[in-house]
């Protein structure tokens, strides 16, 4: 068989397959479980957190955790849930200690908002007029980013799940360990207040269109 | 205008995660709700905003690899889980340790004319155990050991004896037997000798016999001869 053959049939594979064969010694398994699940956690953690470095430690974090732990779990079949638990622990410990950091660090909060300041001055402006802006085009990416980091984390982490990795309301209350109503009425206050900042910085949905 | 339609129902149809039945319901109550509207949009707007943030590659370089499984997996130790078989595991494992140790106690390295020198083992040097050997005997012995030891040495001297004895004896014969062959020759030979010597003896007192009987009988003529005319030896005379 081809590497590449050998590739795809390992991918045909579920989660659950591929943790079976992992357990009985494939170590090589588990690299199908990171190629198939590293995009979808990364850019979980990475609108969570809103760091890039931060968002490849944590993954890596949370695979080496998971590579440990996999003999543990429950049920196989629910890897990805338990992928992202592992996840959200990680990120919930890393947010804490960043709080304890910040509370004596006026500065980086300072900087913080500087940021987001000169990325709304920058989105203002015409955008094909600024030709950093129109190369990166990243700023709407980066306000958006930012703009997620104002709300509170609970519900911050609802609304990734379900905007981007389009889990049901379910299975964001698995993930969590919260009830369906609670998943439920999280997203709606996250939203409302993601509303509340996009009004504060004056963005409309228009503006980020536009500058796409 | 008040509205009695909870957020989570909202949400849930905003996401289309309601029952049929439920979704009906809902639809003729949002037909004249102008509040439900204005959070439909408001949650459309804002989501459509999320939209603008696109997933990103991550480049986390995490790969995992077989852990080499060569032949030294096959001894590779399998801690026992149970507890006396622990606590045993941990025994054992403890005395070896002990006997590690005793081992790098009796290790020596040395340095001389240039060459390096070492020595590692559970046992002292030879010559530490000699020592000790010589110590040995004088610690007590018992009478029994004693007397056996006593008769051991008696019966090595034993056959020591017998076996010199035999050894001389057949020693002896062999001189013997080569001096009497000796003797023999040498008698042999010493008659051969004798026996020559007498024939010689014989041959000459012959010739001397022979020689005085022809002087003699030359004597007697003379003598004879002047007897006659005037004999110059006559006893007469």
């Amino acid at each position: 068989m081809k590497l590449t053959e050998f590739l795809v049939w390992r991918n045909r594979m579920t989660d659950a397959q591929l943790i079976d064969k992992f357990l009985n010694g494939h170590v090589s398994a588990f690299n199908t479980l990171v190629w198939r699940w590293e995009k979808s956690l990364y850019n979980f953690v990475l609108r969570y957190m809103g760091d890039r470095e931060e968002a490849k430690d944590i993954c890596q974090k949370s695979f080496i955790r998971a590579y440990k732990k996999l003999g543990h779990l429950q049920e196989p079949e629910k890897f990805s849930t338990w992928l992202y638990q592992i996840a959200v622990n990680i990120c919930r410990d890393e947010l804490k200690r960043r709080k304890r950091r910040t509370l004596f660090s006026l500065d980086a909060m300072q900087a913080n908002e500087n940021g987001v300041n000169s990325e709304i001055a920058a989105l203002k402006s015409d955008g094909k007029s600024n030709p950093e802006a129109v190369a990166e085009n990243r700023n709407a990416f980066e306000l958006i980013r930012k703009a997620l980091q104002e709300i509170p984390e609970e519900q911050r982490v609802v609304i990734i799940m379900k905007e981007y990795q389009g889990l049901k309301f379910t299975e964001i209350a698995e993930v969590l360990e919260i009830s369906v109503n609670t998943t439920k009425s999280r997203m709606y206050y996250g939203l409302s207040a993601l509303r509340k900042v996009f009004n504060k910085w004056e963005i409309s949905e228009e503006m980020l269109n536009y500058e796409l | 205008m008040n509205c009695d339609i909870s957020k989570e129902l909202l949400v849930s149809y905003f996401y289309d995660e309601m029952v049929d039945e439920e979704k009906t319901e809902f639809e003729n109550h949002l037909a004249h709700c102008s509040t439900c509207q204005s959070e439909l949009e408001m949650l459309g707007q804002t989501t459509g905003a999320l939209k603008v943030c696109p997933d990103e590659e991550p480049h986390l370089d995490l790969h995992f690899i077989q852990e080499r499984t060569g032949i030294l997996s096959v001894f590779k130790p399998k801690l026992p889980t149970a507890v006396w078989a622990r606590t045993a595991f941990g025994l054992t494992a403890s005395v070896a340790v002990v006997l590690l140790l005793l081992a790098l106690v009796n290790f020596e390295a040395g340095y001389s004319n240039g060459d390096f020198s070492m020595r590692v083992s559970f046992l002292p040097r030879p010559d530490t155990v000699a020592q000790q050997t010589e110590n040995r005997f004088t610690e007590p012995v018992s009478r029994r050991e004693f007397e056996n030891w006593k008769m051991d040495t008696y019966r090595l001297i034993e056959n020591v004896v017998t076996d010199v004895e035999f050894r001389q004896r057949n020693e002896n014969q062999a001189t013997l037997t080569r001096f009497a062959r000796d003797v023999e020759a040498q008698r042999r030979q010493d008659l051969q000798f004798l026996g020559r010597g007498f024939e010689t003896l014989q041959v000459s007192s012959e010739n001397r016999f022979r020689e005085t009987d022809a002087i003699l009988n030359e004597l007697i003529l003379q003598a004879r001869s002047t007897r006659n005319p005037r004999s110059k030896f006559s006893p007469n005379q």
